[in-house]
């Protein structure tokens, strides 16, 4: 509840921007904010009263490649508002399946049925760019990544192609440990969180079906987690990341 | 030097002018970086933490209003924003990783200290001052660093309650000195 008591007010916008709401409340602020123009302005003068701890923080080096990948946002972000120049990125064609992506409990009750599909999909390795395939769209290098955090060269390909599917192909030998196995992440949105991709099987090839897809864009991070058999319990990576990186779109002329 | 027009930026990215969200780049991505770094730890997280930001900024400068608030302090919000929600959401992976976390830590600076120092702090710096050692240190924990109420206690060894009312009496003094 928004207490009413000027005081109260001003606790819950000071806690609100520093962070110390939990989910629940910090929702409640915000979907306040659109109505309650006192909580707003509230909240806009803790910013500027604390602001000067971050400004003490100073400035840090950032990469000169930043920019680029900004700029490469602001274009694809164009496109894709413009119907007429969309490129034909993959949609989930029905409302249901797109729910059910989404849903940690559906996935985890249909985990067994995709890695078993993943398995029979996986006997047909070393398929990345043979005659007759959709042309890739993206390409993601995923760097090994070792315990202390370091990375260590690329260690997994992931394929997006033109019609969706992708495959995920591994570049180093990886053993997960019995009783435990790789599980594919992307996300698409920071604020979501990560989405499986599912449990990679034994080997790590894996192709998925363009309906699991929902558009993938330049820049997109994919990981691969240590999870145990049967897949995080939780919907979100549990272990630490192995392998990690991000799309890149394939570049458009003929080899 | 004439200082930076941040709200004139902000319109201008309202407008949908790239070259307006360039110049706000140019002058303020290093300090919003530092603020990310801060809280995530780690410089690739970091990194994504501003690129997202930014695209924020782009996408919302329409709901930037001057009359409400300094366009740098509404800037500095949306990267706090995204930072807090990847560390909230997605876990500080930097927890697993102490190594890496302490070599962040160790060169990170006390805002506090530089407080007393900078133009427009040493106010904020004479209220924290009155706070006490402890109080104040929730006060940065949770806004300079990040941490949760239950991170606070952890670090500082203090039950949680007594972290939730310090944190309500600390706003409370806080206001009172700054208003």
């Amino acid at each position: 509840m928004i207490p009413s008591q000027p005081e109260d007010r001003d606790v819950l916008a000071g806690e609100y921007v520093l962070g110390l709401l939990d989910p629940a409340a910090m929702a409640e602020v915000e979907q306040a904010l659109s109505s309650d123009a006192d909580l707003a302005r509230r909240i806009a003068v803790w910013e500027e009263r604390l602001l000067p701890a971050s400004a003490a923080l100073g400035k840090a080096d950032v990469d000169p490649a930043q920019w680029a990948r900004i700029e490469q946002a602001l274009a694809t972000r164009r496109q894709t508002l413009d119907p007429t120049t969309a490129p034909s990125l993959t949609r989930v064609r029905h409302g249901v399946l797109r729910a059910a992506w989404r849903s940690p409990t559906l996935w985890r009750a249909t985990t067994g049925l995709v890695t078993a599909a993943a398995i029979l999909l996986a006997i047909l390795p070393n398929r990345v760019g043979a005659p007759g395939e959709s042309p890739t769209r993206y390409y993601a290098i995923l760097q090994s990544r070792d315990a202390a955090g370091q990375e260590s060269g690329p260690g997994w390909l992931i394929q997006v192609s033109q019609n969706g599917t992708v495959q995920s192909l591994p570049l180093a030998d990886v053993r997960p440990g019995s009783g435990r196995a790789l599980q594919l992440w992307t996300l698409w949105d920071q604020a979501r969180g990560p989405v499986s991709l599912g449990v990679l099987p034994p080997g790590g090839a894996i192709r998925l079906p363009p309906e699991r897809l929902e558009a993938i864009g330049d820049g997109q991070l994919f990981e691969i987690t240590l999870e145990p058999e049967a897949g995080s319990p939780i919907g979100r990576p549990t272990g630490r990341i192995l392998f990690i990186g991000r799309a890149k779109g394939a570049a458009t002329q003929d080899l | 030097m004439e200082p930076f027009d941040h709200a004139s930026a902000l319109e201008g990215c309202a407008r949908g002018d790239p070259a307006s969200l360039r110049r706000l780049y140019d002058q303020e991505a290093g300090f919003l970086l530092a603020v990310a770094l801060r809280i995530v730890r780690r410089r690739d997280v970091a990194a994504d933490v501003l690129h997202d930001a930014i695209m924020d900024i782009w996408e919302r400068a329409g709901t930037f209003d001057r009359s409400r608030g300094a366009g740098r302090a509404w800037i500095t919000s949306i990267v706090r924003h995204r930072a807090l929600k990847q560390i909230r959401i997605v876990g500080r992976e930097t927890e697993l990783d102490a190594a890496a976390a302490t070599e962040v830590a160790d060169d990170a600076p006390d805002p506090f200290a530089i407080l007393a120092t900078s133009q427009d702090g040493t106010r904020l710096h004479h209220c924290l001052a009155q706070l006490g050692a402890e109080r104040r240190a929730v006060i940065l924990l949770a806004y300079v660093d990040g941490l949760s109420q239950s991170e606070i206690a952890e670090r500082l060894g203090t039950p949680l309650g007594t972290v939730k009312a310090w944190v309500r009496r600390s706003l409370i003094a806080l206001k009172d000195c700054l208003s």
